[in-house]
């Protein structure tokens, strides 16, 4: 039974990994109707800026707020120069989809040819302590990040949910033309999700790269599909339900590790999902599509 | 609006025909040309005709290749350069073993400033990024034998990679030294006489991490986290053969697969296990991430050899790394004890004068340079530059002086059929989180003509 | 009608007869290069029919080429079969995964289905690495090459000109089939599945029928990927995620409703990252900064692909000479054509079963 509830703690610790970037995806997914690959990478990339200013002597907490900051406006940057004028002129989400596919392999291998193979050490924000309860134990970055992720996105929530900036992003996250008719500046409410989205990526990158001892171009790579995943699972357009098929997805693949083969572990976390797709094809939270002719 | 097949399906059958029809057209008006461009692969109809070729192709008593059956053997030899590949993961997470083609650089550049090339021909090398993907390994081989016309190939890198090309090299006669691996699968001299590993094989690591916990904690329950994958096996298979022998059990293999984001389900399970003595047989990060996960006090804890890079080691907790245990045969370039040796000055001289930019305290760098002095006293003891001699030579020769950065006492030995493993002797060293280093211990360990019975 | 005909079957034969020539103007090592881009041409050629076509996106073809690149080597390393006769049945197990796959697809729609097709490409190289006994594992799988039927051709060019063939019959096939009833019912599928079912289309039939051809298609081209080789070499690396997002990512390029566009992307895929590394005289990690800065910069230029630029520009060349507009039948299967009468329309109604 500690065995099982430990392999569940180990879960729920990748699970703030898958969560916290199927967060930032959503987030783009939620606005722009659009798929970004280049999410994890843009949250890497937020993380070597961490890792710079901290390296450059400037206090941790600072360092963090200072790249949150400067991802907000590159996010913000990178809908404005790049996807928007390439979604104003195609047909479909196809040109937008390989514009972040372009993004994604042009971020990860500008990180490696800056930053060299070497690997890079993040402190944590929640110091390096391991917390024992009987025989389970787990780390000081992990609940942290856990509870980063419960307050972001429960933040996150209220800000859609309750402000006036949030109440533009959801009338144009359902219709733009609409939007725009009603006096919504679509335009900045446009960028400000991309902006939140890279943002939410900086923290995203501080919160992991400690639980990985340290990080190099990689971070976000293998994450990215998991991450998906947890978005899907969760609902694509709910900020609850990424963060719930998160940890689901990391609690599903570290039992499928710990009580078959490592080798599986992928398969069965899929499986698990694609089987409750077919039961709820909208994810746990999703809103049900409307079919218009 | 109706599309009618029928003229279409005509048309297919006769541009099909038409294709077939040119081609056989052209290709027999040209066959001359282009038929000598690759002699040497009447055998390549199969790998499985390579390897009745490879058998009779070398005298299985004296392990000696027979020239009768290569063509063309100085291609990539100039009047004036004879040239080599080398292809290895510049980019992804494996790039950091990419340093060492810096040392392979740096020795040719002053080989040839310094020592007059090798038989008067300048040493040239051509480098190819793969990824760690067996299948642009493949690719890139291809492109350098067929392109930029090498010789031979050096420290190319990886297990499978090397597997990949193996079949290749040994129907077309090229040799394959150095390949930066230690794999025991690809030492098998007779079936692949065409390729040469370089390091100590996983296997020799693995007995001497038992050999070494037998003596220290005797009755200890050993654990490893390795890659689920053949670079991991080769670490597992002996273990189990090596704690038998030993009387030592073994607790738990846990294994990772390379896209895990951390190991922390594989120690949950380790800790579960009780094990008492680790062994780490991982690659890159996934090394200071198993350090970090520790967490538990074993008695013994052993990094294998190429997790030991500095770059890699002190990323993990000072705590949790005082006193890790690995091995090298390799004089540490950040010792001050190895500073007044004079290949260690040598090195240091050379990478000033010709790397000036590089970090010549890298131990892949130092790495590449004492493989890149082996290649050329293997060139310098071979009768020509040919192919087969040079390969002939390679397969028997004795190295006494310690060239490269090699380790006083370490002496690298090929006697084929008896003995394809260059390196059989090191020396455990445990490592020092304040000086960032490893200490060697005093003991050589030798286990000369012992690594064949290691594999499992 | 029948003049055309004619011309367009010269030149499809005289592009045939050049190509035929090509391998005996280069060196062994770019034969097999050729012939490796004709692979990844017939791959592309699959998301043509399903995404391009019946507008349901793709990221798990790359499983579907390894399937094929698998079957072909695992029948004749391990049971010896004649690698012709594998590929019929690389065609035959990609038609029915493909089939499989598209089962969820008549439940599952838009952004969740593209999840579906990822999980495919995701789990495919766990799945080899299990089956290790088998499939070679980690390790890879060695496999006898295709040696030629007659003597004085090479392996390189035997290989290029079997791809060559069975390109050929394929690429002229989809071309066939997107003017047929069934093209034109898989696009209607594509721009409002209600009103194709309004109008009587199967829509369930149809959308699995555009998975399994596609399927059957990408492992077609996984199979010759194995033939084409003069040594041929496998390893589960070769087919994971990046695989199936190039080929995505080819097919915009290329253009995504067209069968011209797939021939496009697969030299664009195969040329053009080699061709930036020479041009930067960079190492392997920098490379990429500039392949991925040239893919955004191409979907500023070209977001319907070189082919969608090509119609483009063609059409306003015509109306400069006031021609009247072709007539309907020789119509390309032009994306841009398709919707320019319905500009963003699921990102003004975010009707996800689009494309996402």
């Amino acid at each position: 039974m500690t065995l099982f509830a430990q392999h569940v703690l180990d879960g729920l610790q990748s699970g703030c990994i898958y969560a916290s970037l199927a967060l930032a995806i959503v987030l783009v997914f939620r606005g722009t109707g659009t798929l970004n690959f280049a999410q994890g990478e843009m949250a890497m990339v937020s993380t070597y800026l961490t890792w710079t200013l901290l390296d450059a002597g400037l206090p941790l907490v600072v360092a963090l707020g200072s790249s949150i900051a400067i991802s907000f406006v590159g996010g913000a940057l990178i809908e404005r120069m790049i996807m928007r004028p390439i979604a104003a002129k195609s047909a479909n989400h196809l040109p937008v989809v390989v514009a972040s596919i372009g993004l994604l392999l042009a971020l990860n291998s500008f990180a490696q040819w800056v930053y060299g193979p070497d690997g890079r050490v993040l402190p944590s924000l929640f110091g390096d302590g391991t917390i024992r309860a009987g025989s389970l134990s787990f780390t000081s970055a992990t609940v942290g990040a856990l509870g980063v992720l419960v307050v972001v996105a429960a933040a996150l929530r209220l800000l859609l949910n309750r402000t006036k900036v949030g109440l533009a992003m959801r009338a144009v996250a359902a219709s733009q033309q609409s939007s725009r008719l009603v006096g919504i500046r679509v335009g900045r409410v446009l960028m400000a999700g991309w902006g939140l989205a890279a943002a939410l990526g900086a923290l995203a990158g501080a919160l992991v790269a400690p639980t990985v001892t340290a990080f190099d171009s990689s971070l976000m790579q293998s994450v990215l599909v998991l991450a998906f995943a947890a978005a899907t699972f969760g609902g694509f357009d709910s900020l609850p339900g990424a963060v719930i098929g998160g940890l689901v997805v990391g609690v599903l693949e570290s039992l499928a590790a710990g009580y078959l083969t490592t080798d599986l572990k992928l398969p069965v976390a899929f499986v698990v999902i694609l089987g409750f797709l077919l039961i709820r094809p909208t994810g746990l939270f999703g809103t049900p599509q409307v079919q218009r002719v | 609006m109706i599309a009618r097949p029928s003229h279409r399906r005509l048309i297919a059958i006769a541009t099909a025909v038409a294709a077939v029809a040119t081609a056989a057209g052209c290709g027999s008006s040209t066959t001359g040309s282009g038929g000598n461009a690759n002699p040497a692969t009447g055998s390549s109809g199969a790998s499985t005709s390579a390897k009745a070729t490879g058998s009779a192709k070398v005298d299985p008593t004296t392990g000696i290749i027979n020239a009768k059956y290569c063509h063309n053997t100085t291609d990539g030899v100039t009047s004036s350069t004879i040239k080599f590949g080398l292809s290895h993961p510049e980019s992804g997470p494996s790039a950091i073993t990419a340093k060492s083609a810096i040392g392979v650089k740096a020795y040719f550049d002053y080989a040839n400033a310094e020592l007059g090339g090798i038989k008067g021909h300048q040493l040239e090398l051509v480098t190819k990024d793969d990824g760690a993907q067996a299948a642009r390994t493949v690719q890139n081989v291809n492109q350098m034998l067929e392109q930029d016309h090498v010789f031979g190939f050096v420290l190319n890198q990886g297990t499978p990679n090397n597997l990949a090309i193996r079949d290749r090299l040994d129907a077309q006669c090229v040799p394959n030294l150095l390949l930066s691996t230690g794999s025991p699968k690809l030492a098998s001299p007779i079936k692949h006489p065409f390729t040469l590993i370089a390091n100590a094989t996983y296997a020799a690591e693995v007995n001497a991490f038992v050999d070494y916990v037998a003596k220290v904690a005797p009755g200890a329950k050993i654990a490893t986290i390795s890659e689920n994958s053949d670079f991991g096996k080769s670490y597992t298979v002996p273990m189990v053969k090596a704690a038998a022998k030993k009387g030592l059990t073994i607790a738990t293999q846990q294994t990772y697969e390379p896209t895990d984001p951390n190991v922390t389900s594989q120690f949950t399970g380790i800790r579960g296990s009780k094990a008492t003595a680790l062994f780490i047989g991982a690659a890159a990060l996934k090394c200071s991430q198993s350090l970090d996960a520790v967490a538990h006090a074993f008695k013994v804890i052993y990094l294998s050899a190429n997790c030991t890079a500095k770059g890699i080691v002190s990323l993990a907790k000072p705590e949790n790394t005082q006193g890790v245990l690995s091995e090298s045969a390799l004089m540490d370039p950040t010792n001050p004890a190895n500073a007044s040796n004079p290949n260690m000055k040598l090195y240091f001289a050379k990478m000033k004068k010709y790397a000036p930019k590089d970090d010549a305290t890298q131990s892949t760098t130092s790495y590449g340079w004492t493989e890149a002095a082996i290649l050329y006293d293997i060139l310098k003891a071979s009768p020509k530059l040919d192919r087969v001699d040079v390969m002939n030579t390679a397969n028997h020769l004795t190295l006494p002086d310690n060239p490269g950065l090699l380790q006083a006492g370490v002496v690298w030995k090929t006697d084929t059929p008896s003995d394809d493993f260059p390196v059989e002797s090191f020396r455990l060293q445990s490592w020092d989180s304040t000086a960032h280093r490893f200490t060697p211990m005093p003991d050589l360990i030798s286990y000369e003509g012992q690594s064949a019975q290691f594999a499992g | 009608m029948t003049v055309r005909r004619v011309r367009a079957g010269l030149l499809t034969a005289t592009i045939v007869a050049l190509l035929s020539c090509l391998p005996l103007m280069v060196e062994p090592f770019e034969v097999e290069r050729l012939a490796s881009t004709i692979c990844i041409a017939i791959a592309v050629l699959g998301l043509v029919v399903l995404t391009g076509w019946s507008g349901q996106i793709s990221l798990g073809n790359g499983a579907f080429f390894g399937v094929g690149a698998y079957t072909t080597a695992i029948l004749v390393a391990r049971y010896g079969w004649p690698h012709l006769a594998t590929l019929a049945i690389a065609a035959a197990l990609g038609l029915a995964l493909g089939a499989l796959a598209g089962l969820p697809a008549l439940r599952v729609t838009g952004i969740y289905l593209a999840l579906v097709s990822l999980a495919l490409a995701t789990v495919f190289p766990s799945v080899v690495q299990h089956f290790a006994s088998f499939t070679g594992g980690t390790q890879g799988l060695a496999v006898p090459a295709f040696s030629p039927w007659f003597s004085g051709v090479s392996p390189e060019r035997w290989g290029y000109y079997v791809a060559l063939v069975v390109a050929a019959a394929l690429f002229l096939l989809v071309h066939d089939l997107g003017r047929s009833r069934v093209g034109r019912a898989l696009r209607a599928l594509r721009d409002s599945e209600p009103a194709a079912q309004a109008m009587g289309i199967p829509v369930a039939g149809y959308k699995v029928g555009a998975f399994a051809l596609s399927g059957a298609l990408a492992a077609i081209a996984g199979s010759l990927s194995v033939l084409v080789q003069p040594y041929p070499y496998l390893d589960p690396r070769s087919f994971t995620i990046v695989l199936s997002i190039s080929l995505v990512t080819g097919l915009v390029v290329g253009g995504a409703g067209s069968v011209v566009g797939a021939a496009i992307a697969a030299v664009f895929l195969d040329r053009v990252p080699t061709f930036v590394t020479n041009v930067t005289h960079l190492d392997g990690s920098a490379t990429n900064v500039f392949y991925g800065g040239l893919l955004i910069l191409l979907m500023f230029v070209m977001p319907g692909g070189a082919v969608g630029l090509a119609t483009g520009a063609w059409s306003r060349i015509k109306s400069l000479r006031a021609v009247p507009p072709p007539p309907v039948g020789t119509e390309p299967p032009s994306m841009l054509r398709q919707n320019s009468s319905n500009p963003l329309p699921d990102r003004e109604t975010r009707q996800t079963e689009r494309t996402p």
